[in-house]
């Protein structure tokens, strides 16, 4: 053990002071006393996080031999990592979204929404997801502590955004009905690394090539141009297209060769795919395309914008150019732009994309989800992809409207957090998944799915130290079970490792109206502080826990120590005990067992001010008024049923001096009587019950009882 | 008034943020400096680091800049920061298992080689859960839940360890401020305030009445404004934020509390904050806009708390400053610029405040 106040040397690596060890998977043992056990004990609990406790009460004659308890953690150590971090960061920056629209839900379901507001439910969760996704986008930390990036956790996490995505269009979105294709452009372009596992999707390699090219001369030479620009034409990439067309080397002045018809028919191409007309409200900035909102203006400008590809395609300038490269390159382009599916199926790589160019190219009119399960297969079988991985079956059922499926999968596929979350965007619209989701069940013991899964994630909150605060906000959300575990999680708290930890723990309490829970809370903390020898702060603990059974046994052991002399910690003086008593005030007196105490103190200070008085040299008359006022303190004392009769005689002891009152007789015959028969009181008691530790023989009772008869019988006289 | 303008910066961190404080900085056109207490879970370890908040170039949004760090024994619970005469700045952290652990900072924190901390081990049995640190005579004083008071005295070469108190445990210490180079004030569990003077070590000099109207649960905080010593603020569960006037013994001033009264002793109704105050300062900014004339009046004082508000209290009103989706545990106003404020948050880092004056 260290000395107090000793200087250790800094060994760098936080092992300085501490008796903690960090590494290994056996750590931070510690000794727990024990009573008397027969036989020798080994228990085994769950201790915090991927804790095992495991205590060992040895058997033994003397008591002081401690029990010994070891932490051991189970799994590897660091098997968070990352995945853990990630997971927090999430945890901590959905909690406010979740508070918002479950506020908003109670506003939407009391029908008081303020006017102005929207009034459609599905609006409202709209924008929850949309605050959500944008979110899971920002997934990196700006603050570089950790290296390593592009880890499974960040992979997961952009899994998790797509998925999410494509819930928000296919169970929240209502208006995305109308630009169905558009939204699934929208969310290739965004997502698209997501559907390969190596990085060989499409957008890897467009990116690629993006870079690649960015910086030659004459990009059109390198053999992935023209594929690299047909595939980007297919999955929607306009702005991409556009921007290496222009960089086609016939657009340099600088040439021997005569190639203006090559560079008007590249610039023709460039100019009907940045005139191209979009079914959609809005284009991303800088994006190529003219927008349409309004369907029939949208099929009469498609039309015409076709006929000019055709046009193109059919006019005589193809002969006048002499590039091969060029004309072949750039018919394919035209291939695609008029549908064509066989070159659409060979620019393309997964059939995800192969669908989302079908949809672009060659049915633009395409109404919401219809028939798109068949597409989807098609798709699939141009691919040849017969086996799907579940991602795929995931995406495929959410194509097919198939809940339950889109449920099983992501299960499986994400963290609790996906589960809690989505439940919102799954009941968005639709009453069938509503039913399907917060309907009580018996099988889950009389609960919802939906609270199932709420209930779940907060158990996987509240097993870590940094987020068992968020626990609370989903429990609450719960009706069933929620706060039953709350009670569980609060009860559950390692209390005694920190004091903010109770104070927080409390704070719950008041918010959630846990009266019980607090009381038991501050009857742990209290407990705890006393048997660790800090008498104040368990005082203060057990009185704010109301516990008076508890309060009187910390009293008596204090009073024990004392008024018998000190057998227990290192409470000597009684100054330090008038102290505490000072200092816990009013509230202190009235607590049953407490009063004892507080009578005590007075008579002790009534006493002590009659020897301050004598000290002094105070005039006779002050003397006896302070005499008499110890008798009446005395008394207060010794009024039946307050202070233990083990107490009595030293407190008769201490009486001594007010019966031998020099020159007047401060306790009257009836007085004397009371405290004579308190006497023979304790003589009962001993015979009666055999009580062995009552010392009532010895020079100190026999100096009692001298006095009390001398005072009797100075009373007897003076009346 | 009191929050006229201010912009505000989430700085992410993804370690607990126990305890954050400012280096007092030498020259104001430094980037500001600043001392945080960190608890890495993923590690299991504790950090100190020494870092500035500068200026991300990409997206032009704050940034923390780690200069030094250094790995302490146990979680901080405390942590305070005062400008030496040599103009090097000092650290001192206490933590949860008894030790406080020191160090020198010298003028340009980024310029020098790492410095080392001095660790004082076994000052208290149990958390060291209140520290400060005397400015002129860089004495640093702790108190602890075993009842302890210690003094450590801080040289150039040496810590000089003493207990000036010692009720084992009869009394528990809940938080500490110097008042004067000899005087400071205490907060135990059962909410008592008491005075203490180091040249009278056999007991306190005054405290405060033992019942405090309406105040359950403890001191979580206490600040002693810096040129009016005789006022100080406390805060503790519930809202509550009182200032006591050593002048008026009798009558702590509710400032903040569940039922905030007014002079005589009429209830004013519910205030905004309702949970623990966890940490309460003396406003400076405020004071040097001209808030001082009135001389009967507690000057501005700025407090965070459990559901994470901070907020100024200024003449029976309440100014939100900010409102977080999570406790804001601790917080510092810049001891030169007052205009910057840091805080603590209970999930993902710091905050940080830039008030106009």
């Amino acid at each position: 053990m260290l000395e107090s106040g000793s200087i250790v040397p800094y060994d760098g690596n936080g092992n300085g002071a501490s008796q903690e060890n960090h590494s290994g998977s056996l750590s931070s043992g510690y000794m727990v006393r024990h009573g008397f056990l027969r036989t020798p004990r080994i228990q085994i609990s769950w201790g915090t996080g991927n804790h095992l406790l495991v205590s060992y009460l040895p058997y033994s004659e003397e008591q002081n031999e401690a029990g010994k308890i070891m932490q051991v953690q189970l799994g590897p150590a660091d098997e968070e990592g990352q995945d853990g971090l990630e997971s927090r960061r999430l945890a901590a920056s959905s909690l406010s979204f979740f508070i918002e629209l479950q506020s908003r839900k109670r506003h939407y379901a009391d029908g008081s929404l303020e006017a102005g507001s929207t009034s459609i439910w599905w609006e409202n969760v709209l924008k929850y997801s949309r605050d959500i996704s944008k979110m899971l986008g920002s997934s990196r930390r700006p603050i570089s502590h950790y290296r390593s990036d592009t880890t499974k956790a960040s992979k997961t996490s952009a899994i998790m955004r797509a998925i999410w995505d494509m819930l928000e269009i296919f169970y929240v979105d209502k208006d995305a009905e109308a630009w169905f294709p558009e939204r699934l452009v929208d969310w290739v372009v965004t997502h698209g690394p997501v559907l390969s596992k190596k990085d060989s999707s499409l957008t890897c390699k467009l990116v690629d090539i993006k870079w690649r090219l960015a910086t030659r001369q004459f990009p059109e030479e390198e053999s992935d141009y023209w594929d690299g620009m047909a595939s980007a034409l297919a999955v929607g990439w306009f702005d991409f297209v556009v921007t290496f067309l222009r960089m086609h080397g016939s657009y340099r002045h600088d040439q021997i060769d005569k190639r203006q018809t090559e560079n008007g028919l590249v610039e023709a191409v460039a100019v009907l795919v940045s005139k191209m007309p979009r079914l959609r409200p809005s284009l991303p900035a800088a994006s190529p395309g003219v927008t349409y909102s309004f369907k029939p203006e949208f099929a009469k400008e498609w039309e015409r914008w076709r006929i000019q590809v055709t046009k193109l395609d059919r006019s005589s300038f193809w002969n006048e150019c002499y590039n091969q490269k060029t004309i072949h390159g750039l018919k394919k382009l035209l291939a695609i732009l008029q549908g064509n599916v066989e070159v659409l199926a060979g620019s393309t790589s997964h059939w995800l994309e192969l669908l989302t160019a079908q949809y672009l190219h060659v049915r633009p009119f395409a109404v919401a989800t219809e028939g798109l399960v068949a597409l989807a297969s098609t798709c699939k079988e141009l691919k040849r992809t017969s086996t799907s991985e579940e991602l795929e079956e995931l995406i495929l059922a959410i194509f097919g409207d198939n809940t339950e499926v889109v449920i099983a999968k992501c299960v499986t596929l994400f963290e609790p957090w996906m589960m809690a979350h989505m439940i919102e965007l799954l009941t968005a619209k639709s009453v069938h998944v509503e039913n399907l989701l917060r309907k009580e069940r018996d099988v889950h013991g009389g609960i919802s799915l939906e609270e199932l899964y709420r209930l779940s994630y907060a158990q996987s909150l509240a097993s870590h130290p940094l987020t068992w605060q968020l626990a609370p906000v989903y429990l609450a959300a719960c009706p069933g079970q929620g706060l039953g575990m709350l009670q569980t999680l609060v009860l559950k708290l390692p209390l005694e490792d920190e004091r903010g930890l109770a104070l927080k723990a409390l704070d719950l309490c008041r918010i959630y109206d846990l009266q019980g829970i607090a009381a038991s809370i501050c009857r742990k903390v209290g407990v705890h502080s006393w048997k660790h020898g800090r008498i104040g702060a368990g005082i203060v603990w057990l009185q704010r826990a109301g516990d008076k059974r508890l309060l009187s046994a910390l009293s008596d052991q204090l009073l024990a120590s004392v008024s018998a002399g000190s057998t227990w910690g290192h409470v000597q003086t009684f100054e330090q005990i008038q102290g505490l008593v000072e200092l816990l005030g009013m509230e202190f007196q009235a607590t049953d067992g407490l009063s004892i105490l507080h009578r005590y103190r007075n008579f002790k200070s009534a006493m002590q001010n009659i020897w301050d008085l004598r000290s002094k040299d105070a005039d006779r008359q002050k003397l006896n008024g302070a005499g008499r006022q110890a008798v009446d303190c005395l008394f207060e004392l010794l009024k039946t049923g307050i202070t233990p009769k083990r107490l009595w005689i030293s407190i008769l002891h201490d009486t001594v001096e007010l019966l031998e009152w020099p020159a007047q007789v401060l306790l009257n015959a009836g007085e004397t009587n009371t405290l004579l028969n308190s006497l023979q009181d304790l003589r009962l008691t001993k015979l009666w019950n055999g009580v062995d530790n009552l010392e009532l023989s010895g020079p100190n009772v026999d100096r009692v009882r001298l006095a009390l008869a001398t005072n009797l019988g100075r009373s007897f006289l003076q009346t | 008034m009191a929050a006229a303008k201010m912009e505000s910066w989430r700085i992410a961190d993804d370690r607990y943020v126990d305890a954050v404080r400012w280096l007092p900085s030498v020259s104001p056109y430094h980037a500001p400096f600043m001392a945080v207490g960190l608890w890495d879970y993923d590690r299991k370890k504790t950090v100190m680091e020494l870092c500035s908040i500068e200026q991300d170039e990409q997206s032009s949004l704050p940034i923390t800049e780690v200069h030094h760090s250094f790995f302490l024994p146990s979680r901080v619970t405390e942590m305070k920061t005062s400008l030496l005469p040599s103009g090097k700045s000092m650290v001192v952290a206490s933590s949860r298992t008894g030790d406080i652990s020191v160090l020198l900072v010298s003028e340009v924190v980024g310029a020098q080689s790492s410095p080392t901390p001095v660790i004082c081990a076994a000052l208290h049995k149990g958390e060291v859960s209140g520290l400060d640190l005397e400015p002129s005579s860089q004495d640093c004083v702790t108190v602890g839940e075993d009842g302890k008071i210690n003094v450590v005295k801080v040289t150039q070469s040496q810590l000089q360890p003493k207990c000036l108190f010692d009720n084992s445990g009869l009394m528990s210490f809940s938080a500490v401020c110097w008042a004067s180079s000899a005087e400071f004030v205490t907060g135990s569990v059962g909410s008592t305030l008491q005075w203490w003077d180091q040249r009278r070590p056999d007991g306190p000099v005054s405290q405060s009445p033992a019942k405090w109207a309406n105040f359950t649960g403890g001191i979580n905080c206490i600040d002693v404004h810096p040129s009016r010593k005789h006022l100080c603020v406390v805060g503790g569960s519930e809202g509550s934020v009182y200032a006591w006037d050593l002048r008026w013994q009798q009558a702590p001033i509710p400032l903040n509390g569940r039922a905030l009264q007014n002079g005589r002793g009429h209830i004013l109704g519910d205030s905004l904050i309702g949970s623990e105050v966890w940490e309460v300062k003396y406003d400076p900014l405020l004071q040097l806009a001209g808030h001082m004339t009135e001389t009967g009046k507690i000057p501005p004082v700025m407090m965070c708390s459990e559901d994470g508000i901070l907020a100024v209290l200024d003449s029976g009103e309440t100014f939100e400053l900010l409102s977080e989706d999570c406790a804001i545990n601790t917080f510092d106003i810049h001891p030169e610029s007052s205009s910057n404020v840091i805080c603590g948050l209970e999930f993902q880092g710091f905050v940080y405040l830039r008030r106009s004056t």
